[in-house]
């Protein structure tokens, strides 16, 4: 097993590791993290494979990549203590209702 | 050496990675989290990427996690107990990240991707200049993005009941 096989398997095992906790935790913030997970496998990724070409477009992704994942989790950060705020919970199931109870 | 380094910061960010699924309470899981970015600043910097690994460490670790401890502390202190995590569908989750993880490596195998890797030299220098010449749009578009995020998040979390009433 070569490195780039070896680090291959690794963000296979982060994604897989991100979308699992997704798809099962109950809680905003740690989907939140999950997605985070997610993102950094497929900068490992990039700038492994980036080593097998000349240029430098795998590791100038990554660092675009890196700053969508900023500005995805501020808003999303800060849409989660809003919906703190009002439903008191951060769990997306009980986030059900549209409109103000009256 | 470098091998011996690779392969304990990989074991480093696998560990918490998983580690992340079983933990039971959010703070715990954000500390794992920090433990695998850092793990994979390292893997960077190993692999050439000198500027992503010091973009990791100051952005992530120093950026998104602080935001994210924030945010547990803030949702922790409404409701007065530390934040504990239940799990559903275990088993399907497993299943599903089980099958993409075989798409993934069936996938990896099909392409000719094995060669082995040119030991050349990247660094900072190439990066900037290609920062500044061939990507200077999306730089700056990226920029703008940002600009636009902070503002949009500043004004998200703030409440807005109090400026309708002006």
């Amino acid at each position: 097993m070569t490195e780039t096989d070896f680090l291959f398997y690794l963000g296979v095992l982060l994604f897989c590791s991100g979308l699992m906790i997704v798809f099962t935790k109950k809680n905003a913030l740690l989907i939140l993290m999950g997605i985070e997970l997610m993102l950094n496998a497929a900068n490992l990724n990039l700038v492994v494979f980036n080593r097998q070409q000349t240029g430098m477009d795998g590791q100038l992704f990554a660092l675009f990549v890196i700053l969508v994942a900023v500005c995805e989790a501020a808003v999303g950060i800060a849409i989660i203590l809003r919906v703190y705020h009002y439903y008191k919970s951060a769990v997306p199931d009980q986030v059900s209702d549209l409109k103000e109870h009256e | 050496m470098e091998q011996v380094v690779l392969y304990i910061l990989s074991g480093i960010a696998a560990a918490s990675a998983v580690a992340m699924i079983f933990v039971r309470q959010v703070f715990y899981a954000a500390l794992c989290l920090l433990a695998c970015l850092l793990a994979l600043a390292g893997i960077y910097g190993i692999m050439h990427a000198g500027f992503l690994a010091i973009t990791q460490v100051l952005i992530y670790a120093g950026g998104v996690l602080v935001l994210i401890v924030f945010a547990i502390v803030v949702t922790n202190r409404i409701e007065g107990k530390p934040l504990h995590v239940e799990s559903q569908h275990l088993f399907i989750g497993f299943l599903l990240s089980a099958a993409i993880a075989q798409v993934l490596v069936w996938g990896y195998h099909q392409t000719g991707f094995m060669i082995s890797p040119t030991q050349t030299e990247k660094e900072i220098k190439p990066l900037g200049v290609a920062l500044f010449t061939d990507y200077a749009a999306p730089f700056e578009i990226g920029g703008i993005l940002l600009l636009v995020c902070l503002i949009g998040a500043a004004l998200t979390a703030s409440s807005f009941k109090k400026s309708s009433h002006d």
